[in-house]
């Protein structure tokens, strides 16, 4: 049971975006994908949910190849926040909640008792139990967001992909979520762009540069002061708390001869 | 429950049951209207008769009152609350597959497609069923056509398929037109305006028997697909991480639709903004759940279109007004309104 990303390559547009990218998720654990802006973070896991296919290479769910499935097979497996989430006309929250209980869906059939119950489930576990019967439009980024996982929690799939979750969210619900996402029995792949965040809740992290895998390992392994300024050109001090999780503050580089510059002014 | 709408989801239920009564209430009432009034129990009676063979047949089975019900006005009524049914219905999986709901048959140019196809078949010198295949034939390639210049460039957005739909509204319309001037023909130029003003003045019940089929197997085919229209609208993406395989999806509705809108404009021409202005009205009364939103547009594009007609015929004495100049004169200020409340809501957001 584990989700593995084998040798993937990606070209978009003429452009190489992903250069024989490796990638393993055991079962139950968090994995954090790291990396600058258009590093291939979010075209990875777009390879992973299917909607990109690799020029080379292939990603395996429990030992299935993701191309042989057909896309409701892989709905049952894998559910998908993406990072934007378009905002449907006119629809509830908790309509869009149970659209999350479509992979399971004959034609024709209609939402059971049991899917209300688990879409009722998934709003409380979010924090939106409220406001089921709002319409969408009227929600806030922050809101539609947790909409957003709800409807990924109610497809009750044993694997979860997040593309930068905590986008909107206060540092509150920053961490209500990723707390939720951690209690989840499920293994979960996540982009992320907060350091301390992945830091805190990833077992492991992939760090991405141009297309490739920097550094993959614990976050101490990959979060230390000469990678993060190899890949971002930023300095950083790294400490370790009680637990051995790394926690990182960064600053920026101050290019050289700046003090000439200075002078001059 | 409530949903998304004014009014609660929960009776959409007793609304259709009631549209549905509407509806025949208004096929009666809108067959008794005319330059001779008839009584709707006299229709009623003759439809009974002629649908069921009820009633005693030497009364209302031949006769003036036969002749005027049944072979003139009734096909007409019928054809009118087929071609409402059709192109609401439509409209509403249009702006599902387009995700906007702006999108309509007239306005992303499938009508002007099946319009085009028609006068081609009609510059050939075929008529009849001919010409009502070419019309499908063309809105189907309108269709694929505006699809395909949609996706120029990579992915398909609301914006460039609004505007293929335009394009292509313009050149199809334009080929049409040079199609009737190259061919001289008076008699098929006059057929040809006729048409493009639409009317159901040409309704006869062998025409009446296919688009009557189509059209309810089509809305019946998208009512069955209420959930798939309801992922379409969550985007490509996240309709595929739902189970659904959108393109071939998409291309499927819009095929169904186009066949559904080709006979409709074979049959009475082209009928604009019904498309938009039904299904708009009803998101707006029960919300945009595809399960609601179907069969009460349908049966309100109906009824509408019936109660259309009937004012068309009525408001010039002595004539009759394009159908097709009504719907544009009320649904092209509805489509400039939601243009306007979607450009200030986008720039609110921004």
């Amino acid at each position: 049971m584990s989700l593995e990303v084998e040798q993937v390559a990606l070209v978009l547009g003429g452009h190489p975006v992903l250069n024989g990218v490796s990638l393993q998720a055991e079962e139950g654990s968090m994995v954090g994908i790291i990396g600058p802006n258009g590093s291939g973070k979010s075209s990875l896991l777009r390879c992973m949910y299917r909607v990109l296919q690799p020029r080379e290479g292939a990603v395996f769910l429990d030992g299935r190849n993701l191309e042989q499935m057909t896309a409701r097979q892989a709905a049952q497996k894998l559910a998908v926040v993406a990072q934007h989430n378009d905002c449907p006309m006119d629809m509830t929250v908790e309509e869009l909640v149970l659209l999350g209980r479509s992979p399971y869906k004959r034609a024709l059939e209609g939402d059971s008792r049991e899917d209300r119950q688990i879409a009722a489930e998934a709003l409380s576990a979010v924090g939106l139990e409220g406001l089921a019967r709002r319409r969408l439009d009227t929600l806030s980024g922050g809101e539609r967001q947790r909409a957003a996982l709800a409807r990924a929690l109610a497809q009750q799939a044993p694997y979860l992909l997040l593309d930068e979750p905590t986008n909107h969210l206060d540092v509150g619900h920053q961490l209500q979520l990723m707390e939720l996402v951690k209690a989840l029995p499920v293994t979960v792949v996540a982009v992320m762009h907060d350091f301390n965040l992945a830091a805190m809740y990833c077992d492991r992290l992939c760090l991405m540069n141009h297309g490739a895998v920097a550094a993959a390992g614990t976050p101490a392994q990959v979060l230390t002061p000469q990678r993060i300024r190899e890949v971002y050109q930023v300095e950083a001090q790294v400490w370790l708390d009680e637990e051995g999780r790394p926690v990182v503050r960064c600053l920026p580089v101050r290019p050289h001869g700046s003090d000439s510059v200075s002078e001059r002014g | 429950m409530r949903g998304a709408g004014l009014l609660p989801a929960a009776a959409w239920g007793p609304v259709c049951l009631g549209l549905a009564g509407l509806l025949i209430l208004s096929l009666g009432a809108a067959v008794g209207i005319g330059t001779i009034p008839i009584p709707p129990e006299d229709v009623y009676r003759t439809a009974l008769w002629c649908l069921l063979g009820l009633g005693d047949g030497s009364q209302w089975g031949s006769g003036a009152l036969y002749d005027v019900v049944w072979l003139i006005r009734m096909p007409r009524v019928v054809l009118a609350a087929g071609v409402g049914m059709s192109l609401s219905v439509c409209g509403v999986v249009m702006q599902a597959v387009v995700r906007n709901p702006l999108a309509d048959p007239y306005i992303l140019g499938v009508s002007s497609g099946a319009y085009l196809g028609a006068a081609l078949a009609l510059g050939l010198g075929l008529g009849g069923a001919a010409m009502g295949l070419a019309g499908c034939v063309g809105g189907f390639s309108a269709s694929l056509a505006v699809l395909a210049l949609a996706r120029l460039g990579g992915r398909i957005t609301a914006v460039k398929l609004l505007l293929a739909g335009s394009a292509l509204s313009a050149v199809c319309g334009a080929a049409a037109n040079l199609t009737v001037f190259l061919f001289h023909d008076d008699r098929g130029a006059a057929a040809l305006l006729q048409w493009t003003m639409g009317g159901f003045g040409g309704a006869s019940w062998p025409g009446n028997g296919l688009m009557l089929g189509v059209t309810g197997l089509g809305v019946l085919f998208f009512w069955s697909q209420f959930r798939s229209l309801n992922l379409l609208t969550l985007g490509e993406e996240a309709a595929m991480t739902l189970g659904l395989e959108p393109r071939s999806r998409r291309l499927l509705y819009l095929l169904t639709a186009a066949v559904m809108v080709g006979i409709s404009v074979y049959q009475a021409g082209m009928i604009g903004f019904v498309g938009l202005m039904i299904p708009h009205t009803i998101r707006l009364l029960f919300g945009g759940d595809h399960r609601r939103l179907i069969p009460l547009s349908a049966l309100t594009g109906g009824i509408f279109l019936v109660w259309a007609d009937v004012l068309c015929r009525v408001v010039l004495p002595g004539n009759e007004l394009p159908v097709g100049i009504l719907t544009a004169l009320v649904g092209a200020p509805v489509f400039v309104a939601l243009l306007a409340g979607r450009s200030r809501r986008m720039e609110g957001m921004g």
